[in-house]
């Protein structure tokens, strides 16, 4: 018995001796899988020579090695706020990836925000390049950008997210310090999820992964083990383990298509939020009531100027059938209107009161639009756009005006009181409408040399007055 | 005639006597009465307060669990009537006094008064001043009359470096002992108020101490520490870092004493109330718009149906005067001492105003009225089988959430974890305005159409509900 066993074990141990050292071990094709198909892409498995290492492994590694080549460090200043609500200019370092030969480069929208001056991308041979920003997208989180190379590039090609299945497995590659890269790995854990973000901006359509996300490879891509791009890596959930998220590719193509024909993204808008219909179902005991319960409706907005009220239940818009069940239906139905032409009358078909009526108007165009922050640098502030929960929080009667994002210690700015949150409505008795016309006023006033700026602001849903005192420019 | 049992000489040394040792207490009193004697005479003047304190369990509705509390009681009258802090009664009582919304507690109970000598008796709560700290409960019962109790100096003459005494009481573990202890005025602020501080520590029951000076004169209170520990900007983080006590003059309570004020739930006044929001007139805005005065306070909103609206008052007014008065205020901190001198004034009372609007001065006569009843006196209504209280909609609600004041619907002031309406997801601090479609009033509205509602024992209701300007559904299975 010893004997033979003995033998046994030197057979095995000469043979794994032979191999690793006498030939190059190809393994057989059975065990490839997909990975052979897509050719060209790889570098061959040459590395895994005596590692030991799994099929899986194996294609892990041959993506890696391809992918990471076109994954690409980006960095720009964003606006932090510290512990006291100031403002801390922080380099901001994220992932980013190559998508064609020219330097055309796709990330995630905060990656790039702030106001950026400056977009330096790193590739991973070191080499470094400044960005021109194509397209800054917030609303779907999503970048655009391109770098001039001097040489040849590697890029990814793009795959299709429609035909995503849960369970799928799938890579998330970064580049967070523009160095090597990194890889985790996971599965496709559920599709079409709704995140919100920290400025209560709703993204929708979202994969979720339990392939760790984390802010040094939000930006990079999300690969199918074919190595085709599927997502861009977007954000992980804090205090939540294996919560990932990643926004479709197909979203971020036609984002990117849609802008460089020439169309800026505009959202349509008509003021209505939705809840689900399966409670108010249970509640009428009319199991078969299709439709969207209408939960509020904005005023002065076209669907309260059209006489929808809450209760309402939409079961039609324009050609598109309605119907949200459950919660997770309702994505859907904000992608029908925020997709609606804006040149024609819509109509909704609408049950009230156990009675079907058509209510025909035209959508408008989202009132409030994201756009980066602005720093009122003499000032020491910075302002943004009205988002809908500030809107929502001042008792806004209009949508005029932006919102201080955060203000620094010794400014003028702290100096007049001014504070996180604060609504601008007027400068110098001017209405500022947006983070546009703020830019204008702002730098009107730079002209006058130590004038004092009579800014009239809205805090807790009323007015308050501020003067700010320019040191004068030497 | 027969003579006394004592002789006349007997008599007159007896006067003589008394004399002399009237005179030396006199002096004595007046002059040199040693820290001991301070104490010995105080000490019968002070007594442990007991009460329960209600904090309300998430667990069910109008359930609460009660924690046994001890505050310094000082007996003000020889008829039993007890100052203490007034935080022995947590609720507010209208929209500008109080630290506004106390969801968590309910009502105090069973006070019990504990004399020097060891005597326990029963106490009921009478009523607060929050603007003073004061709160005055009276002993019950058959206890000895008349009892020693405390008169307050005015203290208009204390000064920074003179000694005083602090009389207060030790904690449970040292079995509530007294505790007399010497300090010196280290600080006399005036803004708000007048106040004092002391180079002190807070005990374990320092609020409400007695602070007495070295010649035996009662001059004040101390103040409950400040444990708001917020704090917006690194100065005012530096604030935290106090290591003094506040007193608060006899002045702040001398008239309340006189006249406690008396908690009447259904015919409560609040303080006198102007109705205005407000900020400080800045150096800078005064020069931007030429304001003539130092400081003022701009308008920067007239709330609907108060005096301010009613006299005409407008948002960006500026008021230079109240009552005749100079409004010295030039930063947001010192709005307080204008807020005071309108709450010291009487509901009712006429008050001339100077103001300032575009370019000219004015003067407007306004009759402050007594502030709106805050949400805690509210009516109330318990629905136990939903899991949920509702009350009235007060005004401080209204306001708070900028909506018109005819605005129907009831507030949704407490709901239980588990119970139907939190599994159904109602919140603290929503409006319901419609149940299963249907508008309502006001709260006896509500009981009405929810009754009727819950006779027909349905399976499900409907509840349309508002927070600020939101709106949504809420669905209770009801069991």
């Amino acid at each position: 018995m010893k004997f033979r066993t003995l033998i046994l074990s030197l057979l095995i141990a000469g043979g794994f001796v032979w191999v690793t050292t006498t030939r190059k071990w190809d393994p057989p094709s059975f065990l490839r899988t997909a990975s052979k198909a897509a050719g060209p892409l790889w570098s061959g498995p040459a590395v895994a020579q005596g590692a030991g290492l799994g099929t899986d492994e194996l294609n892990n590694i041959d993506i890696y090695k391809t992918a990471h080549l076109a994954t690409v460090n980006i960095s720009s200043t964003v606006y932090r706020r510290g512990w006291f609500g100031q403002i801390v200019p922080e380099p901001g370092t994220g992932s980013g990836f190559l998508i064609d030969g020219d330097g055309r480069i796709l990330t995630n929208y905060h990656v790039v925000s702030g106001r950026a001056p400056e977009v330096v991308v790193t590739l991973p041979d070191k080499s470094r390049y400044k960005a021109t920003i194509l397209v800054r997208d917030p609303s779907n989180d999503l970048a655009l950008i391109k770098i001039a190379p001097k040489g040849k590039v590697n890029y990814l090609r793009l795959g299709d997210s429609d035909n995503l299945q849960v369970g799928q497995k799938v890579l998330a590659i970064g580049n967070p310090f523009g160095l090597e890269g990194t890889l985790t790995t996971g599965i496709i854990s559920s599709l079409g999820r709704q995140l919100r973000d920290e400025n209560e901006r709703v993204l929708e359509g979202m994969i979720q992964t339990d392939a760790a996300i984390n802010p040094g490879n939000s930006g990079g891509p999300l690969i199918n083990l074919i190595g085709e791009v599927v997502g861009i890596n977007a954000r992980a959930v804090f205090f939540a383990e294996n919560l990932g998220f990643a926004i479709p590719i197909n979203l971020a193509r036609e984002v990117a298509e849609e802008i460089i024909r020439g169309n800026s993204v505009k959202r349509s808008w008509i003021g209505l939020e939705f809840q689900e219909i399966k409670d108010y179902r249970d509640y009428l005991e009319a199991p078969d009531l299709r439709g969207a319960l209408v939960s509020q409706v904005e005023a002065n907005s076209p669907a309260a100027r059209a006489g929808i009220i809450p209760g309402d239940v939409i079961q039609k818009i324009g050609e598109h059938e309605i119907n949200a069940v459950y919660e997770e239906d309702l994505p859907t139905i904000r992608k029908i209107i925020t997709s609606l032409p804006m040149d024609e009358k819509i109509s909704f078909k609408i049950r009230r009161d156990h009675k079907t009526l058509t209510l025909s108007f035209k959508a408008m165009e989202e009132p409030l639009k994201d756009e980066p922050e602005l720093e009122a640098a003499k000032w020491g502030m910075v302002v943004k756009n009205l988002s809908w929960h500030i809107y929502r929080v001042q008792s806004l009667e209009d949508f005029n005006g932006v919102y201080v994002t955060s203000v620094k210690p010794g400014s003028p700015a702290e100096y007049s009181n001014i504070r996180n949150g604060d609504v601008v409505r007027k400068i110098n008795g001017e209405t500022v409408k947006d983070s546009e016309t703020f830019r204008q006023l702002y730098e009107q006033v730079q002209g006058k040399n130590g004038e004092p700026v009579f800014l009239e602001l809205i805090r807790s849903g009323y007015p308050y007055f501020a003067i700010i005192k320019q040191k004068p420019t030497l | 005639m027969a003579e006394s049992p004592f002789g006349y000489e007997v008599r007159m040394k007896r006067v003589v006597f008394n004399i002399f040792f009237a005179t030396l207490f006199f002096f004595a009193a007046g002059f040199a009465e040693t820290p001991g004697e301070i104490f010995q005479s105080f000490r019968p003047k002070l007594c442990l307060v007991q009460y329960y304190k209600s904090i309300s369990s998430q667990a069910q509705i109008g359930s609460y669990f009660k924690v046994k509390q001890y505050r310094i009681g000082l007996i003000v009258s020889a008829e039993g009537l007890v100052m203490v802090n007034s935080d022995v009664y947590p609720l507010s009582l209208d929209i500008i006094s109080g630290d506004g919304g106390s969801f968590s507690f309910g009502e105090p109970s069973d006070f019990k008064v504990k004399l020097h000598d060891g005597k326990e008796y029963d106490a009921e709560f009478i009523g607060k001043d929050d603007i003073a700290q004061a709160g005055f409960i009276k002993i019950s019962g058959d206890f000895p009359k008349p009892l020693p109790f405390v008169e307050f100096d005015p203290g208009e003459n204390i000064e920074v470096g003179q000694q005083v005494y602090l009389l207060e009481f030790l904690g449970e573990s040292y079995n509530f002992e007294p505790l007399f202890t010497p300090y010196t005025i280290t600080a006399v602020v005036n803004n708000p108020r007048r106040k004092f501080l002391l180079n002190g520590d807070a005990t374990a029951l320092s609020a409400g101490g007695l602070v007495i000076t070295a010649a035996g004169e009662a001059v004040g209170v101390t103040l409950r520490l400040n444990l708001d520990f917020s704090f917006r900007t690194p100065a005012e983080f530096e604030e935290f870092r106090r290591d003094y006590l506040e007193v608060a003059p006899a002045e702040w309570f001398l008239d309340l004493i006189k006249t406690p004020p008396v908690l009447e739930k259904a015919a409560y006044q609040g303080k006198a109330w102007l109705g205005i929001g407000m900020q400080s007139l800045t150096p800078e805005l005064k020069d931007y718009w030429h304001v003539p005065a130092e400081g003022g306070v701009i308008i920067n909103r007239v709330y609907p149906h108060s005096p301010a609206e009613k006299a005409g008052l407008m948002v960006r007014d500026i008021i230079l005067t109240f009552d005749y008065k100079d409004l010295d205020i030039k930063r947001d901190e010192d709005l307080t001492r204008f807020k005071e001198m309108i709450t010291q004034k009487a509901p009712g009372t006429p008050v001339e105003l100077t103001l300032f609007r575009e370019g000219k001065t004015l003067k407007e006569k306004v009759e402050l009225v007594s502030a709106p009843r805050a949400i805690d006196l509210a009516e109330k209504y318990q629905l136990s089988e939903l899991g949920m209280e509702v009350r009235e909609l007060t005004r401080d609600i209204l306001y708070d959430y900028n909506l018109p004041l005819d605005t129907e619907g009831v507030y949704v002031f407490q709901v239980d974890r588990a119970s139907p309406a939190g599994l159904g997801g109602l919140e603290m601090g929503s409006i319901i305005t419609h149940v299963n479609s249907r508008p309502f009033q006001d709260l006896k509205a509500f009981e009405g159409t929810i009754s009727k509602i819950m006779e027909g024992s349905p399976r499900k209701i409907m509840l349309q509900v508002q927070y600020r300007r939101e709106t949504r559904f809420v669905f209770v299975d009801v069991k």
